[in-house]
């Protein structure tokens, strides 16, 4: 136990020295200037573009960081085999890719905690708190629960590009199949959900349709992009609503940790 | 201080790539509005609904401001450009066209809305198209009753679908806090001598929800139907 603690510690001050972590901090300041100016473009909705563009922004941080900072760090751990330096007795590789695992989440909160304060802060101060929702205010709680909902929406991709980096052989192969993985989460779920419209399955025969319905079943809703309009048009999320998405989240998180210890434990190192 | 590893002919061929690349990229940028008249997005258009939804993957709500910033631009060009009548059809189309993916990206958000009823449903030829999104909007903004009142509007006083007006104009009143004057106006509308005046009256009153920018087309079509009324009551 306090070997994990320990390197959930080495970790994360690991993280919090990189250049590249700065430099998301940075652009989690940037992010409400950038809403701001861009949503200056618009005629009414004011305040609906200023959330999607806090929305986008934040993912894209959370993106960058499961790329740019998670893979490398791993990359160079296990790819490099940087990771004998820790694995030597009395860390077992269940609590080193643990520990790594946990100090990523820790980052990644950290960065995300930034962007919560940032957003809140400029929606507190640029937008009218009695106005109409989407036009010229939004709920309080729109900032904590964009960057709520991205931190919670990565730790399932977090978990995913664990496995990924346990599994390849070099950085390179890591950031492709992150960078692979992460494009069909985006891409996928729109392209069923296309294919599962009533006026597209009609045309199908029955099995082609029960296959396109398996894949939705099987292929995780890890998208999110209705839950973020929601947001944007200040719209209430039903609580059940929510936690059927956080569930997902968990259990598809749960999967791929438990896939990438068992793929880790037996990686010849 | 560290001297760059690089001998003088090319430390020299470095420095003429980066000036020359300015240079190029300097007078590209300077002499491409002088020969495109139109941009280039005039003459791809949007890009189809479900790539783009597709694309979009979690950034709808983004994706969908973009169709709507395109818009501007489009209509930008429609004023301000030297086009023909055979480009100002297309870009009239390529406008309504960047509305549709905004409406199916984003079904909540209004200014799309807005832009519909501003710009395309008082240009000839586009009233089907304005009808079209705002009874799509209307199937999602099921607390408000404007839209498909609009919608409804558009369809009898442009396209002189009656039916069609009926079943919209019956959609709206049926909503919560429908506005007094709009039953008022829906059964005037109805009848088709009141008519005219009816929609001048409901023109006027879309105006002071539109800004000035925008007012164009409205201000045009209540032109035309005082006129109307004017030639109607000479008649008598």
């Amino acid at each position: 136990m306090n070997s994990t603690l320990e390197i959930i510690r080495f970790t994360t001050l690991e993280i919090v020295r990189m250049r590249v972590f700065h430099v998301l901090i940075a652009g989690a300041f940037l992010l409400p200037i950038t809403a701001l100016v861009f949503s200056n473009l618009f005629l009414f909705e004011i305040a609906k573009v200023q959330a999607d563009v806090l929305i986008a922004g934040a993912r894209i941080l959370a993106t960058v960081y499961t790329l740019f900072v998670a893979v490398t760090l791993l990359g160079r751990d296990i790819g490099q085999k940087v990771c004998h330096l820790f694995l030597a007795p009395p860390l077992s590789r269940f609590s080193y890719l643990t520990g790594r695992f946990i100090g990523l989440l820790i980052g990644l909160f950290l960065l995300m905690l930034v962007v919560m304060i940032t957003s809140e802060a400029s929606l507190l101060l640029t937008l009218n708190p009695d106005g109409e929702y989407g036009r010229n205010a939004l709920p309080w709680h729109t900032g904590l629960s964009l960057a709520g909902f991205t931190f919670y929406q990565h730790i399932s991709l977090l978990a995913a590009v664990l496995l990924i980096c346990t599994w390849a052989t070099g950085l390179a192969e890591m950031l492709l199949f992150s960078v692979a993985l992460l494009l069909i989460t985006w891409i996928v779920p729109p392209i069923i959900l296309a294919l599962q419209a009533p006026d597209v399955t009609s045309q199908f025969p029955t099995a082609v349709a029960a296959l396109i319905e398996t894949v939705g079943m099987i292929l995780p809703q890890l998208n999110g992009g209705n839950i973020g309009l929601a947001l944007a048009h200040g719209f209430p999320i039903s609580y059940s609503d929510i936690a059927w998405h956080l569930l997902e989240h968990t259990a598809y998180a749960f999967m791929m940790f438990g896939l990438a210890l068992q793929v880790f434990s037996r990686r010849d190192l | 201080m560290i001297r760059p590893h690089l001998s003088q002919p090319v430390r020299w061929l470095t420095w003429g790539f980066i000036i020359s690349g300015c240079t190029l990229y300097i007078c590209t940028r300077l002499i491409q509005p002088v020969l495109q008249n139109h941009s280039h997005e005039m003459e791809t258009g949007p890009s189809p609904a479900i790539i783009q939804s597709i694309a979009a993957g979690p950034f709808k709500g983004l994706a969908s401001d973009f169709n709507i910033l395109s818009v501007f631009t489009m209509y930008n060009h429609i004023k301000f450009a030297p086009l023909d009548e055979a480009q100002q059809q297309v870009a009239w189309q390529q406008l309504s066209s960047y509305l549709h993916r905004a409406q199916s990206l984003d079904p909540w958000f209004m200014d799309t809305y807005r832009l519909t009823i501003g710009l395309l449903a008082f240009s000839d030829g586009f009233a089907s198209d304005a009808v079209q999104i705002l009874e799509a909007g209307s199937k999602h903004i099921s607390w408000d009753w404007k839209l498909p009142f609009y919608a409804g509007f558009i369809a009898y006083d442009r396209l002189n679908d009656q039916q069609k007006a009926f079943e919209l104009m019956q959609e709206s009143i049926s909503r919560p806090n429908v506005s007094p004057l709009a039953i008022g106006l829906a059964s005037r509308f109805l009848q088709k001598e009141k008519g005219p005046e009816a929609s001048v009256l409901f023109l006027e009153y879309m105006l002071q929800t539109m800004p000035n920018k925008y007012h164009g087309p409205i201000k045009k079509r209540i032109k035309e139907l005082k006129r109307k009324t004017i030639l109607k009551e000479r008649e008598r």
